[in-house]
Formats: structure tokens, sequence, C-alpha cells
């Protein structure tokens, strides 16, 4: 930003005790960092409006010129993808090198634990013809962080967004590879605090330790992990990206950007693995984040802290992208929101070393007075969707 | 010999603890989470614009947290006259900061180290740094620009019996990009009283360019992630092998 | 055993009422002279300036029976940070003026042979202790202890000086006669280690 006076503005919705939900569609605004304009419309929203206006040929132009200096020449590869083997990673990995020509290589950062659709849907696309590097890192260390944030922060991925971050970058500094497409930029997408038009376009490497890891990785040495074991989680320092060029962009800046739209596309070109009950606990789509058993906890512990889960998001996209009404996002939003992953919560304690007793308290120690309250045995929301 | 501080600084606003971006509220958390055993001190500042929701919250939160930590606790936030002072201090403050109320009224500063003491009184002064590299004195949380040039300020504040001066860079507020030690040195070199920064902490190098570059006596985070026992731990000790002096538990 | 703090409108009366709570006391705060009398302990906070503080006892007519119970019936006595400084004969602080006159001191501003070390004294600092007391019992020789002041005992009798912190030149940081502590720290904010000692005060 390049002011020489400080901004007066502040959010037309001062953030606290009481929430409200945006008017369009559903998200409330005790969503960290979104901002509802006067109407009561959320940042997401009109970043969707936003789409509509865009000149995509340009950007398409732009796209074209950007990559022609990097285009392989002697068959090196010449991008990186950070991929998971999900609808939107798999639909850039294929675009670029099926429509595009380019020549990527596709990073995977494990996920904490790999289910078996995504083991398969990650080999449906390798099998098509991409090479693929897969870090996983030190398990000890891992789990360590799972069980640390989950006390911590009520985030058993914490660690697993510093690596997802860094893994792709590093592998670009080793092997000399400077251009990396990310997928979505979250702020704009999803409802968050854009602070520079640019880094709609180039990933910004400081609003991402800001907003997903919320801390620098450097700092979390403790009794049991030592500066030796934080390798994984550590982006590579400012010399040696300058050296290699690295420069990470988002493909939605190119690209129209519709999560539903690459579902549709992917599965057209692989046999893509859904979940097998035909939706994800705790939401109505079984095509979303299904590459890892501590994704239903996850998304459950934003419910917990935020008071909107996996099936509000969801629906959210889907009334951005015209799929859905809010009234019939309503409707799904209290059916399934905040449903209990009971599906692999036994995995997932082991692999934290937790007991039932001790995540039972975990959980109710990140829930936020302002957003629940006692309600028979149990909680509800005191600003449920509406 | 004096141990640097490390101090937690908990912004509520409504009542909710946030972590801010150049001062606006952005990610709410808990108090459940903030360590009060290995921290060295507490600044509790309430940020709700007026009219976006009452005061009572944060002096439950203020009664609160006196009486569950045994160590220093300074609060502020809408703070204008001796009898707001009064009343942090008989909820459990040890100090009070003032802030748009010294700048509107700087007799109020006076007034409060009269009663209370120097070592009562901290002068918390937000400032933003503009393109031709000048700093700006704002208020009212960080809207209102007043024309102060922040070390001018900061010299007379002490002047007036400011016995603590506690520093924020706006644009570095969330930032996590490190301190302006620019701004904290000229103050600090200005002052001899103890100085307190705040605004950018994200590594725990940036602790250490605080005190070393910047001239601090006290640094600060509003980090909501620096505030859990590991992480305060971790910190101190990254200090201690650094070579300054902390008070480690 | 009846902790009572003396309440003469100076002081951060609440902490030092919750760190006796925490140590299992249920403490009385009080200028009234009957709840003075029958105390076990007698507690004398501060916050504030000197001046303001001897005129605050005055008014509430606490320093003779104050005197009487602390010289005469010697009942044990703690003074806090400023509660410490008054029991002195004179403070140099906005002027000069005459304390309690119980400890042989007198209090002077705080200067620092190093011009880089700031004023007031703010922050966690050491204990050096001089001579054994059983309120320094199982407070380990590092412990560190919250000190914020501008101004310090000194006392005329080194004997009177208990143990010290460094901050440029020694400064009293507990002082001792007969019935009567004092501490220039907050053990109300100084966590394990000031409640302990604390503890060992009112447990004498």
């Amino acid at each position: 930003m390049n002011v020489s006076t400080r901004p007066a503005s502040a959010p037309a919705v001062a953030h606290g005790r009481t929430v409200r939900y945006c008017r369009r569609c559903i998200m409330p605004d005790s969503r960290p960092r979104v901002v509802f304009d006067a109407d009561g419309v959320c940042n997401a929203c009109h970043n969707a409006d936003d789409k509509a206006r865009i000149d995509w040929a340009a950007r398409r132009e732009e796209f074209l010129a950007l990559v022609e200096p990097y285009r392989s020449r002697r068959g090196e590869w010449d991008c990186i993808v950070p991929w998971s083997g999900g609808k939107d990673s798999s639909t850039i990995a294929y675009r670029l090198k099926v429509e595009f020509g380019l020549n990527p290589l596709l990073v995977t950062f494990s996920p904490l634990l790999p289910t078996d659709i995504g083991d398969r849907n990650r080999e449906a696309l390798i099998q098509l013809g991409f090479d693929h590097v897969f870090c996983r890192p030190n398990q000890r260390v891992m789990r360590h962080f799972a069980r640390r944030f989950f006390v911590e922060r009520g985030n058993l991925k914490v660690a697993w967004d510093a690596g997802i971050n860094a893994a792709p970058v590093r592998t670009a500094v080793s092997l000399g590879i400077p251009l990396v497409f990310y997928a979505e930029h979250g702020e704009s997408e999803y409802g968050g605090r854009v602070l520079r038009e640019e880094s709609r376009r180039v990933r910004d490497l400081t609003e991402v330790i800001e907003h997903q890891i919320g801390d620098d990785p450097a700092n979390w040495t403790d009794d049991v992990v030592g500066e030796r074991d934080l390798n994984p989680y550590l982006y590579p320092d400012a010399a040696d990206l300058a050296r290699v060029g690295v420069k990470a962009f988002y493909f939605s800046y190119f690209f129209r950007w519709s999560m539903a739209s690459n579902y549709e596309f992917i599965r057209t070109k692989i046999p893509f693995a859904t979940h097998p009950a035909g939706r994800t606990p705790g939401t109505f789509t079984g095509f979303d984040s299904v590459d890892d058993k501590a994704d239903n906890l996850y998304y459950y512990m934003q419910y917990v802290k935020f008071g909107f889960g996996r099936a509000v998001r969801d629906a959210c996209r889907m009334i951005q992208n015209d799929r859905m009404t809010r009234e019939e996002a309503l409707d799904l939003a209290r059916r399934f929101d905040g449903e209990f992953p009971a599906e692999y919560l036994d995995d997932i304690l082991d692999y934290m070393h937790l007991s039932r007793a001790e995540f039972d308290e975990i959980v109710d120690r990140h829930r936020n007075p302002e957003l629940w309250e006692r309600h028979g045995g149990g909680w509800s929301l005191r600003f449920p969707p509406a | 010999m004096l141990r640097h501080r490390l101090v937690t600084v908990l912004t509520l606003n409504d009542g909710v603890l946030f972590r801010t971006k150049q001062f606006h509220p952005d990610y709410r958390y808990t108090v459940n989470f903030v360590d009060t055993w290995s921290i060295d001190e507490i600044v509790a500042l309430d940020i709700t614009r007026p009219g976006t929701g009452d005061r009572s919250t944060f002096e439950q939160t203020i009664e609160d947290l006196a009486r569950r930590c045994f160590v220093p606790l300074a609060c502020g936030g809408g703070i204008r006259s001796v009898a707001d002072v009064q009343r942090l201090l008989r909820l459990g403050a040890d100090k009070v900061v003032l802030n748009t109320g010294a700048v509107e009224r700087p007799a109020l500063i006076r007034e409060a180290a009269a009663l209370y003491g120097a070592q009562c009184v901290v002068v918390a002064i937000d400032a933003w740094r503009h393109a031709d590299g000048r700093y700006e004195v704002y208020t009212h949380f960080g809207a209102a620009p007043t024309g102060l040039d922040p070390v001018e300020w900061a010299a007379r504040a002490e002047s007036l019996g400011a016995g603590e001066i506690f520093v924020t860079s706006i644009e570095r507020d969330g930032s996590l990009e490190g301190y302006d030690n620019v701004l904290n040195r000229r103050i600090a070199d200005v002052v001899a009283v103890p100085v307190l920064v705040s605004g950018g902490a994200g590594s725990w190098r940036h602790f250490a360019d605080g005190i070393r570059i910047g001239g601090a006596s006290a640094v600060c985070t509003t980090n909501i992630y620096h505030f859990t026992e590991t992480s305060i731990k971790s910190a101190k000790k990254y200090l201690a092998e650094q070579g300054f002096p902390m008070r480690l538990s | 055993m009846l902790v009572v703090i003396v309440d003469y409108g100076l002081g951060n009366l609440r902490s030092v009422a919750g760190a006796v709570e925490r140590l299992g006391h249920a403490p009385l705060v009080s200028a009234a002279a009957a709840d003075l009398e029958r105390a076990d302990r007698l507690i004398l906070p501060g916050v504030g300036a000197f001046a303001d503080g001897m005129r605050n006892l005055a008014d509430r007519g606490l320093v003779a029976p104050l005197s009487r119970l602390v010289l005469e019936e010697r009942k044990p006595i703690l003074g806090i940070c400023l509660g410490a400084q008054l029991m002195a004969r004179t403070s140099a602080e906005f002027g000069s003026h005459d304390g309690l006159g119980w400890l042989n001191a007198r209090v002077d501003p705080i200067v620092p042979s190093d011009p880089s070390m700031r004023v007031p004294h703010v922050g966690w600092n050491g204990l050096r202790q001089i001579q054994r007391d059983r309120i320094f019992d199982d407070v380990p020789e590092d412990a560190l202890f919250y000190y914020v002041h501008s101004f310090h005992l000194r006392c005329v009798d080194p004997g009177d000086v208990l143990a010290a912190c460094d901050y440029g030149e020694p400064l009293a940081a507990v002082v001792h006669r007969d019935n009567i502590y004092g501490t220039q720290f907050h053990p109300e904010k100084s966590q394990r280690h000031g409640l302990q000692l604390l503890g060992n005060f009112i447990r004498g």
C-alpha cells in the first residue's frame, strides 16, 4: 500500500459479542478477517461479483506472456505445482501441462493421515503422466506439533500449513525452478483482509504467515523439538529466493476460479474418487478436502472456534458460484454444519497421543463463550445461521 | 541486574480478545490461553470503538486477570480523567496506560502521576510512518492524525510525569515483520524512562532486535500465538542465549 | 492468623489481598483502629508519592495508632514499596518530608551511575541476601522480584538491610528491624517467590 496518510476507515461491522451473517452468502462475521460492508455483504461475495467484471481474456494473455520466458526449452521442469491430488490442484496441474504445454513438477506435502481416496486420486493423475515429489516430514515431530497446536490453538494442522507453504518453495530453490503456481488466494475467495492488490496475483509470504500459520515457525522450538527438526517448516531465506528468482502466483488471478467447475473438470480427465457415503461429515459435498483424515477435525475446530464449519464454508462458495440460493444454503447448514467428526476420530486421537477425555476438554477450552451457550448436556450457537 | 521484560499485550474489543492488523480487530481468540505464569507483565487494552460495545466486559476481564495473575497488570483504553484512572486501579490494575486522553489533555499525565506516582503512569504513543520517512502520532485507535512528532511528544510526556513510554508502530501492527526500530530508538534515546516497544513482533529475533537496535527495556507482543507458556519460555530462552538478561522461570 | 492490610487510600489493596488469599489466609482490608488492634500481622502497601502517603495516613488518624502498635506492642508489620519507604525518617521525594520514623533511614532518588540505566527502576531484578532470615526460607538465591520505583531506602545502619538488588549501586531490597519488615519490590506481583516470601512473613 503506497499511501502517505493513514487510511482512517474502519470496517463497517465491529466484531464483538454479537454475530451477523452476510446478507448474500451465509458467512458469519466471527470468521477471522472477514469484512462486511455497510449493506452487510461480505468481501468474498464482492470478490465473486468482481470476477464477472474481470477481462479474463486479458488475464489469459497476461498468463501466457508471464510463462513464456520460463517455458522449458530442454525438457527441464519449468514450474512447480503445490499438489494435494484434490480437485483444485489437479485441475491446475492438468491445465498447465496439457493445455499450456508446460512441464510441471508436482510437490506434495504429506497429509497428516493420508486417506485411501487421496492416495487414489493422486495416483490417478500421476498415471496420466506427471512427475511428483512427495515430502513427508519427521513423524515424531509432526505428531508432536499436531498435538501441541491442537492444544494451544485448536488447530492440529498449523505445522502442516507451514509445511505446505514451505515445501514447494524449498523444492523450487533446490532444483532451480523459479515458477510456482498456487491455487486460489484465500483471502479474496473466502473473505479476508486484502491489504495489497498485488497479493491476489503474487503469493505474499508474510500474508500467509500472518493469516494461516500465525507466527514464525522458527519460534517453534520447545522441549521436544530443536532447531534441526524445523527444516520442513521453514521458508527458504530471502537471499536464496532472490538467487533462484522464485515467483509464486495464484492460478485464480489468471483464470476464473470456481471449485465446483474444477471438480466437474477434473472428473472428466481422471477417475476422481469422492467420499463413499456421498458426503463428508460436516458438509453436503463429498469432493472437497478428502485427502486427510485430520480434515474432519480441522473443520470441526473451525466450527468450535468461529461458529461455522464445512457446510457453511461449502454453501458460501456455492452461492458465490451461483449454484445455490441462500435459503438452500441455510437448510444445508442447519442440517450438516458442525457434525461431530466421528469418522477417523480414533485414528486422530492416536496420532496425537490424546485420550478422548483430554480431547473433549481441549475442544471445550477453545469454545468462545461469546459464540456458545450451554444447552441441555451440550452446546448450542448463540447466533445460529440466519 | 535488571532483566529485560517480555510483555503480553491483550487487545480486547467489546470484551473479546482479538489479534489486530494495523489496529483493526481481525482474529478473535480466547483469554483461556493467555499464560499468566511465565510472562513478565501484562498490558490489557480496551480497543472497543465508542458506540460499538460496552466497557463492562473489559472491566470484568481486568478483575479476573488481576485475581489470577501475580505479575504487574497495566490497563488502558479510553482513559480521559483521573476518575477513569482510579476506577481501573480499584479493579486491580497496577499501572494505567494513557493514549488519546493524554494527547487531548496533557495535564492528565501530571494529574495521574501526582496522585498515583509516575511509576503507575504509562503513556502510549501510536505512530504512523509516512512515505517520506516522517513519523506522526495518531490517536483514536490509529485513525486521527495529530500533527505531533512522536519523539517530541514522548519527551513532553516524560516531563509531565510519565513513568514509562509504550511505543507502537501502527503499520507494523500484526505484520510479523519486526518492530520499527528506527522509531523505537529515536524515542529510547530521548527519554530516561523505560521504553516498551510494540507492533510487528513475529520471530524471536525481532525481540532481540527490539532490545539491541531499538533500545527497548521491554518488548511487547500482541500476537496471540505468543501467549502460551511454551511460546513464552521458548522466546525467553532464545533471548537469554542471545545474551540478554531475562527472567527464566 | 488475622492479616490486616492497612487501607490508607493508596496502594493496590486488591492485589495484596489476592496474594494473601492465595496463601490460604482471609485478609482484612481496613483502617479501623479496632481491626489494626486485633491483627496478628499488618501489611502496609503503597503505590504513589511519599508526601501523599504520609498525608493520607495522617488524615485517617493512623499515624499514632500504627506507631504504637508497631513500636510499643511490636506487632509484626510488612511494608511494601511505598509502604516500606514511609517507615523511614525522611524522604527527598518532591521536597523534604517526614516519614513514620520507625526505621533509621532516609529515602533518596535513584541516580544510577550508568546513564543508560533508566529511572524508574522497573522490572524483574534479583535479591542478594546479605543476612539470613526466616523471611527467605525456600527463596532461592537466584529468585527475581518485581521492582517499580524511582526512590530507594538508604539505611543508616547497614544491619537493617537484609537484602539488596543491583541497579548501578546496591539498592535496599529487604529491610528489617525487630518486628518490622519492608520490601522495596512487590511480593504480590512477584509470582512464586514473591508469594513464598509473603507467606514466610505471615507464618512468622
